[in-house]
């Protein structure tokens, strides 16, 4: 009964915070764009009339890299940029998210943009600690289920096939125990949204103990939600197989692209408004 | 001459006492003799696993092949490179061989007598003929009792203890994995006055060096090994017999035939496969784990005994031994030990990614380059490992498609030519030194890209000029004449340049030399570039002419403006000048293939017609894999931007997913 209305309500929540959705996306938008367009001048400038593109049509074509001058430092920035990237969108992520689960408790059509950007504010601080934490734990668990048995093994006489079968275990085992960190994550964010309190670790308090009170609803539907992305990102991986041959067709994939990952910012709304939806139960 | 007369029939009488009497007994691996066998062993082994050591006794012979006397031996003793972080391998490669007594290794002769049973424990002393490190013990020099006179054997018999190192770096121990190579005292090479350009006969008999290990006689090795009886072996003999001993041990009795080194490996681990190419049976060694590796390792071997087969010559030995160390043992992957080598793999690799493929094409490779050709290793590196490169990319490439020979994903493919290629042109290094210094002189790091990549490059573009065919049959006659008889850098030039004298007549002038002066022997890089097309519409004549009535306005010519006028203008960037074709495309469809000696350091070519120019290509079969940069090598007036435009949107996509993956 939880399960099912975790998943219609979150469901409904998600849809009516179209507007979060869109201002995620928007912001998402600009910081690769601020990232790939000018590396992408740089490589076209680099390139001038040449015919060496036909070597990348079909295959990422090493020829066609090594041959321009310009390539080891457009990849060393595409890298460097996805790092910072990264490290920003942690901050801009955990920001907007304020507002978005603010958004989802209210559950309102016309939730305002002020309203929005207020609740994102409001909710940094302690939306970022709590981000932050269970981002170690998830690292600590790793540690512990992936490098320690490896590590265990190695020492012992099992050799490689041993070695494999524990790196094997570990990964199911930890794809089995992140879904109760997400789930952790959402219940404290959800609690601090509903609260209006900064007390991170009594919102973290909060995300183990919902989640464990109510651990089968909950780890259910985190894993329905899981698979419906895993899912859906095995989609975008086919539609990215598409190889546009002019302008036109560029733009398409385009649109196709951030259509995709709009509804990939959907697909996560829904998780966090299923879980606000269990909170509020 | 008839010195030279004298000798030869001393040799013969020798070979066929040895033959008859001495350490070539057992059973013969070949039909006929393919060298002429200077130096042979026969080794009784025993490995002691809980101390890493070899015991052994061994009988070797030397013939003295030579018009001069001989009052010295020289012999390898490589092992003892892993005796201190002294060492020149150590100083070269850095490190040490560890801290505890158990991590290093050596090589000690335990007793030593020649033929006539004179003890020579006091003539030994260890020499250092490359760098003069009087810390480096890998070259033994013995002091004969009498000179041996041309034709002469000089017998040694010796006990030893060969100690493995823990890290394994080529050879070594890791628990109770042994991979056994350069482990027994091996005679140098005695050069005669000639032989690959020597000025006087002398040992060639090189240390042991970070970058190089390779330059000694093909032999007879008689070896027997004395193991656990739970240890599985791997040698580069054959499997005479196997007998099981009362004290829980086994002997394994090999013989080799006409290799130029003898190394083994054991462990309890080892999974064996067998299979059959042709005359060639195919033992395959290989870890638990690995099953899923196993069907595509021997594939790839067979691939390779085939194309050598077809484009050089067949496999000589009836028998091939190749182990995939299991992880404990990596250090011991990526070797060549002619007719026993190491690939390098692991359980994980997908089906996509062929580098395990590769390594086990090159290491096969060696059969040819370092086994039978036997070339100097140490003193010109390019010719073992430039050449099996250069055929590497060449089978793999074959077999696993013209731009997958190493990644063979559905959205990224490299071939092995371009990963040559690319190790060669990214290097900032590429023009510091040329193809010739020895393999330890190599400045600034430079030894792997220049004596795998640039060699294998530059053969590359001697392919892409003489073409495939004519390659093949320089590599046909380099074997026949070769095979087995230690080339130079020199023979192998001297051979293209006979080679193509006979199939190509002056083609490509009065020898090749111009070739291999500017990328054998020089520094320089080639880059052809297109610097421009124009189109522009011809102008009739419009002007006054001087006629019999005087000054005349002449308006138009007997041609209009419809006709286009085109010029491509190509430039040499770089100091190497090698001949290219230019593919010239015009808009009505028609194309030229122009031919430029890229002598000049610009040309143009002009175009007068209907149509003008679209596009035009430097090299359009890629056959100049040399040019550093062939993104300018082609010109288009209709740049395709999108595929760029498409990859940075791609990267872009796939940046916002992995945000929002790891942003909870």
């Amino acid at each position: 009964m939880k399960l099912g209305k975790a998943i219609t309500a979150g469901f409904g929540r998600a849809t009516r915070s179209f507007k979060p959705i869109l201002i995620i996306w928007f912001f998402s938008v600009i910081g690769i764009s601020i990232l790939a367009l000018p590396l992408k001048s740089i490589v076209l400038s680099d390139m001038g009339n040449s015919m060496g593109t036909e070597m990348i049509k079909e295959v990422f074509s090493i020829d066609f890299w090594a041959g321009l001058d310009v390539t080891l430092p457009v990849f060393g920035g595409l890298i460097k940029g996805v790092l910072y990237l990264v490290f920003i969108y942690l901050f801009i992520n955990v920001f907007l998210n304020g507002g978005l689960f603010d958004a989802l408790k209210a559950n309102i059509c016309g939730y305002p943009v002020k309203g929005f950007f207020k609740a994102s504010v409001s909710n940094f601080f302690s939306f970022l600690s709590v981000t932050l934490l269970v981002i170690l734990m998830i690292i600590f668990a790793s540690g512990l289920v992936v490098v320690i048995p490896a590590l265990i093994v190695r020492a012992g006489n099992g050799g490689e096939p041993a070695l494999m079968n524990t790196l094997k275990i570990a990964r199911i085992v930890l794809l089995l125990v992140i879904p109760i960190f997400l789930l952790v994550v959402d219940y404290s964010r959800a609690w601090l949204a509903a609260s209006n309190q900064k007390l991170i670790f009594k919102s973290l308090g909060y995300g183990f103990k919902a989640t464990f009170s109510s651990f089968l609803s909950s780890y259910l539907f985190m894993i329905i939600v899981m698979t419906v992305q895993a899912g859906f990102i095995f989609l975008v991986s086919k539609a990215m197989d598409f190889r546009p041959e002019t302008n036109g067709g560029l733009f398409v994939l385009f649109l196709l692209s951030q259509v995709l990952f709009v509804i990939k910012l959907f697909l996560r709304a829904w998780r966090y408004g299923g879980v606000t939806t269990m909170f509020t139960i | 001459m008839l010195m030279q007369l004298f000798v030869m029939k001393r040799i013969s009488l020798i070979m066929i006492t040895l033959f008859l009497f001495g350490g070539l007994r057992g059973q013969i691996v070949l039909d006929t003799p393919l060298s002429d066998r200077v130096t042979g062993y026969t080794i009784d082994a025993k490995l002691l696993p809980d101390l890493k050591i070899v015991k052994a006794g061994m009988d070797a012979y030397w013939v003295n092949s030579s018009s001069s006397k001989v009052n010295k031996v020289q012999l390898h003793m490589y092992l003892n490179a892993f005796r201190s972080n002294k060492s020149t391998f150590y100083r070269e490669s850095g490190g040490s061989p560890g801290h505890k007594e158990i991590d290093f290794g050596w090589v000690e002769i335990n007793t030593i007598h020649d033929g006539k049973g004179n003890d020579l424990s006091g003539n030994m002393s260890f020499i250092q003929p490359d760098d003069g490190n009087t810390d480096d013990m890998t070259v033994l020099e013995i002091l004969l009792e009498k000179p041996a006179n041309p034709g002469d054997t000089v017998w040694l018999r010796m006990d030893f203890t060969s100690k493995l190192p823990s890290t394994i770096r080529r050879t070594g121990f890791n628990d109770d994995f042994f991979f056994v190579a350069q482990w027994f005292p091996k005679f140098g090479v005695y050069e005669t006055k000639g032989m690959r350009n020597a000025k006087e006969d002398a040992w060639n008999c090189h240390q042991f060096h970070r970058n190089s290990e390779f330059y000694a006689n093909h032999s007879v090795y008689d070896v027997s090994i004395i193991v656990p009886e739970e240890f599985e072996i791997g040698s580069g003999g054959m499997l005479i017999r196997e007998e099981m001993l009362e004290d829980g041990t086994k002997k394994v009795v090999y013989r080799a035939e006409d290799i130029v080194d003898f190394a083994w490996t054991a462990w309890p681990g080892y999974l064996v496969a067998t299979d059959k190419w042709e005359h060639v049976a195919i033992r395959f060694l290989y870890p638990p784990g690995r099953e899923k590796q196993v069907e595509r390792q021997i594939t790839a071997v067979k691939n390779a005994l085939e194309y050598f087969a077809e484009h050089v010559a067949p496999f000589p030995w009836p028998y091939l031994t190749f182990v995939d160390p299991p992880a404990i043992g990596s250090g011991a992957g990526g070797m060549e030990y002619t007719t026993i080598f190491t690939s390098a793999s692991s359980a994980g690799v997908p089906d996509y990614i062929l580098l395990p493929d590769m390594v086990t094409v090159h290491e096969f490779g060696h059969a040819y380059f370092m086994g039978i050709l036997a070339s100097n290793e140490f003193e010109e590196p390019w010719l073992d490992e430039g050449m099996n490169s250069y055929f590497e990319s060449r089978i793999m490439d074959h077999y696993y498609g013209p731009e997958r020979g190493i990644v063979n994903h559905k959205n990224f493919g490299v071939s092995d030519k371009s990963y040559q290629r690319l190790s060669y042109i990214s290097s900032d290094d590429k023009m510091v030194v040329d193809n010739t210094p020895a393999s330890w002189e190599y400045p600034h790091g430079t030894y792997g890209m220049m004596s795998y990549s640039k060699a294998a490059i530059w053969l590359w573009t001697l392919q892409g000029i003489l073409g495939e065919k004519t390659m093949d049959e320089i590599l046909q006659e380099y074997y026949r004449k070769w095979g087995f008889n230690h080339p130079s850098g020199e023979d192998f030039v001297n051979l293209v340049n006979r080679v193509v004298q006979e199939k190509h007549g002056n083609k490509f002038g009065e020898s090749m030399d111009w070739f291999f002066d500017q990328t054998l022997y020089g520094t320089g890089i080639c880059d052809y570039r297109i610097d421009g097309i124009n189109n522009y519409k011809t102008r009739s004549f419009k002007g006054i002419m001087k006629s019999d009535t005087g000054m005349v306005l002449i308006e138009d010519s007997t041609e209009g403006d419809t006709l286009i006028s085109s010029k491509v203008k190509l430039q040499r960037l770089g100091e190497v000048m090698l001949p290219v074709e230019v593919l010239i495309h015009f808009e009505d469809g028609k194309e030229l293939l122009e031919k430029w000696d890229g002598k000049s350091r610009y040309k143009d070519f002009e175009y007068t017609g209907t149509g003008k120019v679209v596009w035009a290509k430097i090299d359009p079969e890629n056959k100049i894999l040399m040019d550093v940069n062939i993104i300018n090598n082609s010109y288009t007036i209709y740049p395709d931007k999108v595929p760029v435009k498409t990859f940075f949107r791609k990267i872009s996509v796939l940046t916002q997913f992995f945000i929002q993956l790891i942003t909870l």
